[in-house]
């Protein structure tokens, strides 16, 4: 049996407008490409807020690498690399000294490590630019070398391919690729671009309406579906949505 | 605390970057020079010697921290926290393997320094200022006294930025913060008025208690009083900032 990274149980958080995510149940294991599909306001970014402790459950816990995010925080989150909701950095700071800010909690980062994650997202040559003159798409690319410079064993993206060009979009497919297979990093990706899903994930699941419908392996989805994207819309009609 | 050196060593970077340390910088040696030029004018063109070299960092430091050390650590503080909030850029910082504590306490400790390096620099300059211009009147006693005057106006004016780190951290807008704080400034001057009795629990009113650490005859009792009721203000202030830190949705 594969090791676990992420142990989802019982997650649920409700506004106070009646939206959120409710009874969330999920395993993932080490190794596993993992997409969460759903709707926009389907939970999909509050599930993940809660997965990083940037928001707290209202009951249920998650375990990262058998470390709970409620109770044991920092080691939780010692293996983890996110971009949550909207791939952010100090404006008034260029992109190297943006990454020099995160390597300090990292021992194992040094600055050689800085410039390859700057190599690996293109963005050497606007090292020493402050980000608040980058545009969305080399945010976004500065956003993921924060989440990849510690060699993390678990990344967490939430929409990592908004703003990025197609060929961003090739590179951050192949990237993730490489991760998985080279350095087993597991990956948690919540993403609206099905077609992108279907490409990089081995596993997916679809959320709708706060709650988790289904979760199965590409593989076997494309077995029975002529695509991702059909699998998409018939298990959310299942669930009452045309 | 795991990650807490980091952190600080973070906010430090972020503090230096930005432009509102070099504006407070800048308009230190402003208000020292001011005063030195008024003093200076007051002396040579009414014959009027208003104050001795030691005496006038006293000047300077009355003046200072009823204006332009409140106002930029209003400022900082409310940039640390609503400044991040607003940007987006807390998560940031919360994503990484630090604890909520470890963050808070980075940036008040942050907040803290920036107030002693402020007090410092204004203190090295006035000094030398009154040094220059009044070189007769200066003695070791009185530098003494000018050094124990800086240093204990930290306490309360640390206190006061508690204080706003509280607001921020329960009112979402940072202007709102500003306000509320100036308004909460002169309104603690306003009750110490009416309420003498119980001034010395309206922060803003202690900025001056340095007098009591140099007054010829050194009340010890009133000192430590003071210092009891502004410990037992920073604690709640501290412990009340950071519940609040810790429950924060990003």
């Amino acid at each position: 049996m594969a090791n676990v990274a992420i142990e989802i149980t019982d997650l649920t958080k409700i506004y106070k407008n009646g939206r959120g995510i409710s009874d969330l149940n999920l395993v993932i294991d080490q190794g596993d490409i993992f997409g969460f599909l759903g709707p926009n306001g389907a939970g999909k970014t509050t599930a993940m807020k809660m997965m990083v402790g940037l928001m707290k459950p209202d009951r249920g816990d998650v375990k990262i690498f058998n470390a709970s995010i409620t109770e044991d925080y920092v080691n939780a989150m010692k293996d983890v690399g996110c971009m949550i909701e909207t791939a952010e950095s100090y404006p008034y700071l260029t992109a190297y000294e943006n990454l020099k800010l995160y390597a300090r909690y990292y021992p194992d980062v040094d600055q050689k490590r800085i410039d390859e994650v700057l190599e690996i997202t293109g963005l050497s040559k606007y090292k020493h630019e402050k980000s608040k003159k980058f545009s969305l798409g080399m945010k976004q690319r500065l956003g993921i070398a924060a989440a990849i410079l510690s060699r993390p064993k678990l990344l967490i993206l939430d929409e990592p391919l908004n703003g990025l060009d197609v060929e961003g979009m090739l590179d951050m497919r192949k990237l993730i690729k490489r991760l998985a297979e080279e350095e087993g990093t597991t990956f948690f990706i919540s993403s609206h671009l099905i077609h992108d899903v279907e490409l990089t994930c081995t596993r997916v699941g679809v959320v709708y309406g706060g709650k988790l419908i289904n979760v199965d392996y590409v593989q076997n989805i494309l077995a029975n579906y002529s695509s991702l994207e059909n699998y998409f819309v018939s298990e959310v009609d299942r669930n009452g949505r045309v | 605390m795991a990650g807490f050196k980091a952190a600080f060593n973070n906010e430090t970077v972020k503090l230096m970057k930005k432009k509102k340390v070099m504006a407070a910088a800048i308009l230190s040696i402003l208000a020292v020079v001011i005063g030195q030029v008024a003093v200076t004018v007051i002396k040579h063109g009414l014959g009027l010697r208003v104050v001795g070299s030691t005496e006038f960092p006293l000047v300077v430091l009355s003046m200072f921290t009823y204006t332009i050390l409140p106002l930029f650590v209003t400022f900082v503080a409310i940039d640390m926290f609503n400044g991040e909030y607003s940007t987006n850029t807390m998560k940031l910082t919360l994503t990484r393997p630090v604890s909520r504590l470890g963050v808070f306490t980075a940036k008040v400790l942050n907040i803290a320094l920036f107030i002693l390096a402020n007090l410092l620099f204004v203190m090295i300059l006035s000094v030398l200022a009154g040094l220059i211009f009044n070189p007769s009147s200066a003695g070791l006693i009185g530098i003494i006294k000018v050094v124990v005057s800086y240093i204990a106006t930290f306490l309360p004016v640390f206190i006061f930025a508690l204080l706003v780190v509280f607001l921020s951290n329960i009112i979402q807008g940072g202007l709102a913060v500003f306000f509320l704080s100036i308004l909460i400034f002169i309104a603690f001057n306003f009750l110490s008025i009416f309420f003498a009795n119980y001034s010395s629990f309206f922060i803003t009113t202690m900025f001056d208690w340095y007098t009591l650490w140099i007054s010829e005859k050194i009340n010890f009792l009133k000192i430590i009083r003071q210092i009891l009721i502004m410990s037992g203000l920073g604690i709640m202030l501290f412990s009340a900032g950071y519940y609040l830190f810790d429950r924060k949705e990003i």
